[in-house]
C-alpha cells in the first residue's frame, strides 16, 4: 500500500466514513468533522500508522492533505 | 468464521447512506474471516462495515463487537463505535439500556465516542452525555446543569491524577488523604442525592515519574504515597451505587510508560495515551455493566488441556500434566486461578468429551488437582456435542446462556459453540498453557459490584492468610517464619502417580543430590520392588502453596546397616528444614526394619557442595578408609539408630496410609495433629505388586 492508500484508510476510520477519496489538495474544510479533535485523533493514528513522531511546530503547518503526505515520506525516509 | 445469518441480504435499501449494498464484499470477507479463528482488528472492522452496506445491521452490530476482543486500536474502534452507532438502532435490543454521562478531568471525547462500543459489548446500549472540558464539578455542583436535565442512570467520573488536590508533600498525610477522599465521597453523595444515578469512579493512576524516587516509598506526606491510598481509601468509602475502575491497576499492566504519553497530554490534555482509550472504555463498561446487573456468571471449563496436559482417555490418570513439571505447573496455576474466581463468586461448570467416571476420578484421586468436585456446580462429561451440554449446563443451573463463559482449547470446539450458541461468550485460550492465567484474567466481564454473602464466608480465608502476612512483616527470626508456614511434609507411596515425578527429580536435581546418580523409572520401580529396598516420596505444603513431591530417598538393606543409596529434594524447598524431617524418616525406617544403623554416602559433583556437610549436620560420623581413588572425594557417614535424634519441628510429618502399608494403622502422634480429610490414602493403588505392603510401611517420626 501506499502512504496514500494508508492516510486514505486512516480518514476513513477517523471520520466514518468509508467512501471518503483524500487528495492532495483536500483541507480540512472539505471533511466534515475535520475540528481540532479529530485533527488529533488524526496526528495521532498517522504516527502510530507510519512510526514517526511529528514534531510540535509541524502540526499547525498542515493545510492540505499533500502536505501532511510529504511530510510523512521525508519522516519515513530518516528512519 | 462462518457466517451463520448472511442468507438474503441486500434487498433492504441502506437508509443511513446512499451507496448501493455490496454484498460480493461481506462473501468476500466472510472467507478471509473463516482462515483464522479471530479475525484481526481490521477484518472486523470491514466485515462490519460491509455488513452495514449491505443492509443486515444485525451482522453489522456483531462485527462491530467482534472487533472490541481484538487488539484493535483508536481508529479500528472509531470506525466500530460508527457503525454502532447507526446499526443498533435497527438491530435486536441489548439486554439493558442506560443513560451514561460522561464527567472528565481531562479531554475524554475520544473516551466518550468509544464507551458506547464497549458497552454494547457488555450488553448494555449506552445513550452519552458528556460534560465540557474540566466542568466535572461545577456540574454535579449546579443543580440547574445538563447533566441533571440528561438524567443520567449512570455516572463516569473519568479523572486523572493531576486532578487530586494533592501537595509535592504533606505535612500531615492522614489530613490530606481524608480531605481528598472526602472531596470525592461528597461529589458522589450530590450525584446520589440528586439524580440517583449510580457512580462509577477512574482511580488515580500514580504517575510514572517521581522526583523522590524510592525515597517516596519513605516518605508519608509523598504525593505517590498519597495517590495510592487515597485510591484505597476510595475502594473503602464505595458502598452501594459506587463503582471503581482501577487505573492504576491497568496503568501499572500495560506500563505507565504505555499509559501516559506527555505529548499528547501537552498537545491536547489527553491525560490517558490515545493508545489506551480502548482498554479504558472496554473495564469501564464492564463496571457499568457490573452496576447494571449484566455480568458473566459462570465459567465453563474443558478438561483435556484445559485443566490439564493431556488427554485423559489415551493417557491415563498417570499420564496426564499437572502440578510436576514445568507444563504441570502451568495447568496447575490455571486452576489456582480458577478456584480464585470461584472464590469470588463465579459459578463453575465443567463440559468435556470424556467418560463421566475417568474425568470425575481425576478430580477425586489426582493429587495436584486444585479444583474439587465440590467446586463444580454442574459437572457435564459425556460424549455428546459441546453446544448440547452447553443448553444442558444453563438449564440445569438456572441462567440464561447469556451468563456462561466458555473455555476451551480446541479452536474447533469454540467455534462450534461460537455458532450454535452464540449467546455464550467463548474465551480462546492461547497455544500455550502458561498463558491460559493470562487470558482468563484479561476477560473483564465477570465484575461484579460486591462479594456476595455467601462469598462472605470465604473472605475469612483472606483474613487469615492477611493476619499471617502481618505476622511473617513481624517475625524476628527464621524460625518462627517457618512456623508460621504451616508447612505440612506427606509422605506418599512409590505408585503410578508418583513414580513419573520421582523419576524426573532423579534424573535432574544437581543441587541437594547426595549421590547424583541417575535411574530412569523402570529402574526405580524395578529397585522398590526388591523388599531390602525402601523408597522414601515426600511432598511439601504449606499455607501458600502445594510445593509437590519434592523429596526421594532411595536406602537399600546391607547387614546390619541400611545404606543411603539415592538421597535427593528439589531446590524450590532448599532451607526449610525438610532434609532433618527427612533424616528422621531414614532413621525410622531403619529402626522398622530392626537395623542397628544407617550408612550415608557424599558424592561430590560439580554442583552439589551445599550437601557436602550434611551427614557431619545430623549428627553422622565419618567412617571412611582412605580416598576411593575411583571415587575422589567420595565420603561415608554412619549413624546409630538407637542413638537419640530429634528435628527442628517445624512442620508436620504425616505418613498416608498408602505409603505406611495398608496393614497398619494411621497413628497420629500427639502434639503433630495430622489433617483429616486432605489425605491421599485413597488415592495410591500398588502397581508393583510384587512387593509386600508391610515392606514398605513407614511410621510416623517421634519428635
Amino acid at each position: 500500500m501506499t502512504v496514500q492508500d494508508r492516510l486514505q484508510q486512516i480518514f476513513r476510520e477517523i471520520f466514518g466514513d468509508d467512501d471518503l477519496i483524500v487528495s492532495d489538495t483536500m483541507t480540512a474544510a472539505d471533511v466534515p468533522g475535520w475540528d481540532s479533535l479529530a485533527h488529533i485523533n488524526l496526528i495521532y493514528a498517522v504516527e502510530r500508522e507510519f512510526s514517526i513522531q511529528i514534531a510540535d511546530d509541524r502540526l499547525a503547518s498542515f493545510t492540505t492533505v499533500g502536505d501532511l503526505r510529504e511530510h510523512i515520506e521525508e519522516l519515513s525516509r530518516v528512519h | 468464521m462462518i457466517e451463520p445469518g448472511d442468507a438474503g441480504v441486500g434487498d433492504e435499501p441502506d437508509r443511513t447512506r446512499q451507496v448501493p449494498p455490496r454484498d460480493g464484499r461481506v462473501a468476500e470477507l466472510t472467507a478471509l474471516a473463516a482462515a483464522s479463528e479471530i479475525p484481526t482488528a481490521a477484518l472486523c472492522r470491514d466485515l462490519a462495515v460491509a455488513h452495514e452496506r449491505a443492509g443486515d445491521p444485525a451482522g453489522a452490530v456483531r462485527w462491530a463487537l467482534a472487533l472490541t476482543d481484538t487488539d484493535g486500536d483508536l481508529g479500528a474502534w472509531s470506525a466500530a463505535a460508527g457503525v454502532l452507532r447507526r446499526c443498533l438502532p435497527a438491530a435486536a435490543p441489548l439486554p439493558r439500556s442506560a443513560r451514561v454521562a460522561v464527567l472528565g478531568s481531562y479531554t475524554t471525547s475520544q473516551f466518550a465516542a468509544l464507551l458506547p462500543l464497549a458497552a454494547a459489548r457488555a450488553g448494555v446500549a449506552v445513550e452519552i452525555y458528556e460534560c465540557g472540558y474540566g466542568q466535572y464539578r461545577q456540574e454535579i455542583l449546579d443543580p440547574g446543569s445538563g447533566l441533571y436535565s440528561f438524567a443520567p442512570d449512570v455516572v463516569v467520573l473519568a479523572v486523572h491524577a493531576g486532578e487530586a488536590a494533592l501537595p509535592a508533600v504533606a505535612d500531615e498525610p492522614d489530613a490530606a488523604v481524608a480531605a481528598e477522599v472526602r472531596r470525592w465521597t461528597s461529589l458522589w453523595e450530590t450525584i446520589r442525592a440528586r439524580c440517583g444515578a449510580r457512580v462509577v469512579q477512574h482511580t488515580f493512576a500514580v504517575p510514572g515519574e517521581i522526583a523522590l524516587g524510592h525515597l517516596a516509598l519513605r516518605t508519608g506526606g509523598a504525593r505517590p504515597t498519597l495517590l495510592a491510598r487515597v485510591n484505597a481509601e476510595l475502594g473503602r468509602a464505595a458502598g452501594d451505587g459506587i463503582g471503581l475502575v482501577d487505573c492504576e491497576r491497568l496503568a501499572a499492566d500495560v506500563g505507565k510508560r504505555a499509559w501516559f504519553d506527555a505529548r499528547y497530554w501537552h498537545r491536547s490534555k489527553q491525560a490517558v495515551s490515545l493508545a489506551q482509550v480502548p482498554l479504558l472504555a472496554r473495564h469501564t463498561a464492564a463496571v457499568i455493566g457490573a452496576q447494571l446487573g449484566v455480568s458473566r456468571k459462570c465459567l465453563v471449563l474443558d478438561l483435556d488441556n484445559t485443566l490439564w496436559g493431556g488427554v485423559l482417555g489415551e493417557e491415563g490418570l498417570a499420564g496426564i500434566a499437572l502440578g510436576d513439571g514445568a507444563v504441570g505447573e502451568a495447568f496447575a496455576a490455571f486452576q489456582d486461578y480458577v478456584v480464585e474466581l470461584n472464590n469470588r463468586g463465579v459459578v463453575l461448570a465443567v463440559c468435556s468429551k470424556n467418560n463421566d467416571a475417568d474425568a470425575r476420578e481425576a478430580f477425586e484421586r489426582h493429587p495436584a488437582m486444585r479444583l474439587r468436585l465440590d467446586d463444580i456446580a454442574c459437572f457435564s462429561a459425556c460424549w455428546d456435542d459441546k453446544p448440547t451440554q452447553l443448553r444442558r449446563i444453563a438449564a440445569a443451573l438456572g441462567l440464561g446462556l447469556d451468563s456462561l463463559v466458555f473455555v476451551d482449547d480446541n479452536p474447533a470446539e469454540r467455534e462450534a459453540v461460537r455458532q450454535l450458541v452464540g449467546e455464550v461468550d467463548v474465551l480462546a485460550l492461547p497455544a500455550d498453557p502458561h498463558g491460559y492465567v493470562r487470558a482468563l484474567a484479561d476477560y473483564p466481564f465477570f465484575e461484579t459490584t460486591a462479594l456476595t454473602a455467601e462469598d462472605a464466608a470465604r473472605t475469612a480465608t483472606y483474613r487469615a492468610r492477611a493476619e499471617l502476612a502481618a505476622a511473617q512483616a513481624a517475625a524476628p527470626s527464621l524460625e518462627q517464619f517457618h512456623r508460621g508456614l504451616d508447612m505440612t511434609a506427606t509422605v506418599v507411596a512409590l505408585d503410578e502417580l508418583t513414580l513419573p515425578r520421582v523419576a524426573q527429580l532423579v534424573g535432574k536435581t544437581n543441587q541437594f543430590n547426595l549421590t547424583g546418580r541417575r535411574r530412569g523409572a523402570d529402574e526405580i520401580a524395578r529397585l522398590a520392588a526388591d523388599p531390602a529396598t525402601a523408597v522414601l516420596c515426600v511432598r511439601l505444603a504449606d499455607r501458600f502453596a502445594d510445593h509437590g513431591l519434592v523429596a526421594v530417598v532411595i536406602a537399600v538393606e546391607a547387614d546390619d546397616a541400611l545404606a543411603v543409596d539415592t538421597w535427593l529434594m528439589s531446590c524450590r524447598v532448599i532451607g526449610r528444614t525438610l532434609e532433618d524431617e527427612v533424616a528422621g524418616l531414614i532413621l525410622a525406617e531403619a529402626r522398622r526394619r530392626g537395623l542397628v544403623r544407617i550408612v550415608g554416602e557424599y558424592r561430590p559433583s560439580a554442583k552439589n557442595a551445599l550437601v557436602a556437610g550434611l551427614y557431619e549436620r545430623l549428627g553422622f560420623t565419618w567412617v571412611d578408609a582412605p580416598d576411593d581413588p575411583s571415587a575422589p572425594g567420595t565420603t561415608h557417614w554412619s549413624r546409630a539408630v538407637d542413638a537419640p535424634y530429634a528435628t527442628p519441628g517445624l512442620m508436620r510429618v504425616v505418613v498416608t496410609a498408602a505409603a505406611a502399608g495398608p496393614d497398619r494403622d494411621r497413628t497420629d502422634q500427639p502434639g503433630a495433629p495430622v489433617e483429616p480429610g486432605g489425605s491421599s490414602a485413597e488415592l495410591s493403588t500398588h502397581v508393583f505388586a510384587q512387593t509386600r505392603p508391610q515392606d514398605r510401611r513407614m511410621e510416623e517420626v517421634p519428635r
